[in-house]
């Protein structure tokens, strides 16, 4: 994947909650975006995916503007909510064919076999009518991970996607994530896991307070430069110790 | 036992009906007479279907109304968006009876509108459409944000987003509103009668004047509603389950 922010602020009003960022990222696969809450990585990851205005400055992903592209950067990237939000009104089955028939213009039959195939892969075949209200915390997080990755996405975006839910479901999402690792699929994950991004990033960008403190190889989490990633490391290592 | 608890309060309300003609009878001792109403039953169907027709055709128009109030409040056009408010605030705060005579009295003989059908629709969308303008932002405001930025991030315009996402679930979110003012809409045509339209109220009246026989004319007016209304709350009722979302 390649990640280019050149000199990226976002504010909310008056408030500035993204601060002068700029990466350049190639040839890394999984990117784990990390950092307290309300620091602004969730933002950040939002205006990757093409849903949060830009203030100013430029974003692009595999060489495409998010600002100047954005119908094709919707075909190209999946995204993963921090609560699924699947289409209510739709049965698990609908919730992705209804995507890949009216934005990607597949025939249904070939839609069904995609979304079954995938739902089968993941588990879920099962639940393939049932609505989203009937499935638990981890089967919607799980069919919303399914519901991107059926377009067939260069890149998948995961916001924060265990947040609300308990440890066991979140190892189930997680182990679901996990897969897309052994099938070669680029992502990158905001999230608070912290071991499990040192498991699967093989890069990884600290935000803090707004500003991009540090970021480099999935070592920084064990030897962190910043004295900012140190605190946020302490704190969240603490609980072990 | 299923179809028993989605038509108990349908049994239970004609049973109230029943309970109090008989409580009539045994506390007045008040014997019905039926034969004097019953002659005038071509009237008194003519004038129900009247009420039926003014229903639906002012339930038609006040759905398209109501929907443009609707987008007229939620425009970024200042002028718009208080025209829209404006008119709400008049219909919320007048009587509807108010309105009949103000609107077909004043109004209608102004501008020389003289047919009392015409003049009932518009006095009746113009009232219920404020009402269902409000429906409508309930419906649409009722949708989880979340529901409108999936749609985006996967890429849906927003004629797809409105006919495949939003749409369904608004329909869902309104229906429950939607009954009841449909129920108020029918038993609101009653004070058309201020304006001599020959709906079911005033039609009754009439047939009372001639017969004497209130009671059974009140009667032949509740049964008469009821008719109209329970298939409304029926076919409503069906239609959610269909829709359910949550």
């Amino acid at each position: 994947m390649i990640l280019k922010i050149e000199n990226l602020r976002k504010k909310f009003g008056n408030q500035l909650v993204l601060n002068d960022i700029n990466i350049d990222i190639e040839d890394h696969h999984i990117i784990g975006m990390i950092g307290p809450s309300g620091g602004g990585k969730s933002t950040l990851l939002r205006m990757i995916a093409g849903f949060e205005p830009i203030t100013s400055g430029e974003i692009s992903i595999n060489s495409i503007n998010v600002k100047e592209n954005e119908e094709l950067l919707h075909k190209k990237c999946g995204f993963v909510f921090q609560s699924h939000n699947l289409f209510l009104h739709l049965n698990i089955l609908d919730n992705i064919t209804i995507i890949l028939e009216k934005v990607h213009k597949i025939k249904k039959k070939e839609a069904i076999r995609i979304a079954k195939t995938l739902l089968t892969q993941f588990g879920l075949i099962e639940h393939i009518l049932k609505k989203p209200s009937q499935l638990s915390g981890g089967q919607s997080q799980r069919v919303a991970l399914v519901r991107a990755l059926a377009i067939n996405p260069d890149v998948l975006l995961f916001d924060e996607p265990t947040s609300s839910l308990d440890p066991v479901l979140t190892y189930e999402v997680l182990d679901a994530i996990l897969k897309l690792k052994d099938d070669k699929k680029d992502f990158i994950i905001v999230t608070h896991e912290i071991g499990f991004v040192k498991q699967v990033a093989d890069y990884i960008v600290f935000i803090h307070e707004g500003r991009l403190v540090e970021h480099g190889d999935v070592s920084i989490i064990d030897e962190p430069k910043t004295e900012e990633l140190q605190n946020f490391l302490s704190k969240v290592f603490s609980w072990r110790h | 036992m299923k179809f028993k608890s989605k038509y108990l309060h349908v049994g239970i309300t004609v049973l109230f009906y029943l309970t109090l003609l008989l409580f009539i009878n045994y506390r007045f001792g008040y014997s019905y007479e039926w034969t004097s109403t019953s002659k005038y039953y071509p009237v008194i169907i003519k004038g129900w279907t009247q009420t039926l027709v003014l229903t639906f055709v002012s339930l038609f128009f006040s759905l398209i109304i109501g929907l443009i109030l609707f987008f007229m409040k939620k425009s970024s056009i200042t002028c718009l968006k208080y025209i829209s408010k404006v008119f709400n605030e008049l219909m919320f705060g007048t009587p509807l009876l108010v309105l009949v005579v103000i609107l077909y009295y004043i109004v209608g003989n102004a501008f020389n509108i003289n047919n009392r059908f015409v003049s009932a629709i518009i006095i009746l969308t113009s009232y219920n459409s404020a009402y269902i303008s409000e429906i409508y932002r309930g419906g649409i405001e009722g949708i989880p944000d979340g529901q409108w930025k999936a749609a985006k991030v996967f890429g849906f315009n927003e004629y797809q987003t409105y006919r495949y996402i939003i749409i369904p679930q608004v329909i869902k979110n309104i229906l429950p509103p939607l009954t009841g003012q449909l129920a108020l809409l029918v038993k609101s045509t009653a004070l058309l009668s201020y304006m001599a339209v020959n709906e079911f109220f005033n039609t009754i009246m009439g047939v009372n004047a001639n017969t004497f026989a209130y009671i059974e004319g009140y009667v032949v007016l509740a049964v008469g509603y009821l008719i109209i209304t329970i298939p409304i709350s029926l076919s409503i009722k069906y239609m959610e389950r269909k829709l359910q979302v949550t």
